[in-house]
């Protein structure tokens, strides 16, 4: 079987094909899936958010413009930023909900040992949150799956200088308050 | 000692963001979409529909469109129907000489 690229496949979803969204969706959704979690660390908004952007994509393909030169995948993945974002100016309570539901690494043996890297987890995903937007974009891209410098400085529409300094910059933020608490 | 009572690196920060975790998305998560998506119509009706699903088809299997295909297969259509009627002709035009010299027929 031949794969059809992206390109090729949004060509024939702004024909109205359905079989070509199905393969799009399928090629792509767990990946904007993930990047979602990131931001929201609630399973259900995270999949709300990828849906409802895929059959935004679906309902009006053209919002898709082959001409800006633009991937696909980079610009899906600011449209699922985006959404993020909107949904923390929103919601701008931030509940750990759904951080329970991931699985932990075997390597953590003891019960102690688990609670203690989840309690870790629980703190560093509250101080991302309280990051800057910027910041935490850059910390959730740059951290996330295979994903290269360059890649989240396209994304986010950066040089790649200026996203490394937000790295260290979300770094230092992360270093300095985990520090406090300890000194605490 | 507890990671918390030492304080934390630049080396520990890293190690940390790395070891984030994700949960699996569901399975049905992408047959959910896309079964959603069938419920909604498109802002701009297409007539290309059928075309489209047709061309997704031809596209999976073969590297070529079936757009890109069709010139090139009328082209060679043509030729073929020319040299059969450059063939068939002259049989057609003597075959009726034939018949008129049979019924008496002399130029």
């Amino acid at each position: 079987m031949h794969k059809l690229t992206d390109k090729e496949l949004l060509s024939l979803i702004q024909q109205g094909s359905h079989l070509a969204f199905a393969e799009l969706v399928e090629r792509h959704s767990e990946s904007y899936y993930r990047l979602a979690f990131r931001f929201t660390n609630d399973n259900q908004q995270a999949e709300d958010i990828v849906q409802d952007a895929f059959i935004k994509l679906w309902e009006r393909p053209k919002l898709w413009n082959e001409n800006k030169q633009t991937q696909f995948t980079t610009w899906f993945y600011q449209v699922i930023i985006n959404r993020c974002l909107d949904l923390k100016r929103k919601k701008p309570h931030f509940q750990i909900e759904s951080i329970n539901e991931i699985n932990l690494p075997a390597n953590h043996s003891s019960h102690e040992e688990q609670l203690v890297h989840l309690e870790m987890q629980v703190q560093l995903e509250t101080l991302i949150n309280e990051l800057p937007s910027r910041q935490r974009v850059a910390l959730n891209l740059c951290f996330f799956e295979d994903m290269s410098n360059q890649e989240a400085a396209d994304i986010m529409n950066l040089s790649l200088k200026a996203l490394q300094s937000l790295i260290m910059r979300g770094k230092n933020n992360i270093k300095n308050r985990l520090n406090s608490n300890i000194s605490n | 000692m507890k990671p918390e009572q030492t304080p934390f690196t630049d080396a520990h920060i890293d190690a940390i963001l790395q070891d984030r975790k994700l949960p699996n998305v569901s399975e049905s998560f992408s047959k959910r979409i896309i079964e959603k998506a069938e419920t909604v119509p498109q802002s701009e009706p297409t007539w290309l529909t059928i075309w489209s699903e047709i061309t997704f088809i031809w596209q999976s299997c073969f590297s070529l469109s079936p757009a890109k295909i069709a010139l090139p297969v009328f082209v060679v259509g043509i030729l073929i129907g020319g040299l059969g009627a450059q063939d068939t002709t002259p049989q057609t035009i003597s075959s009726y000489f034939n018949q008129a010299y049979q019924y008496g027929y002399t130029p």
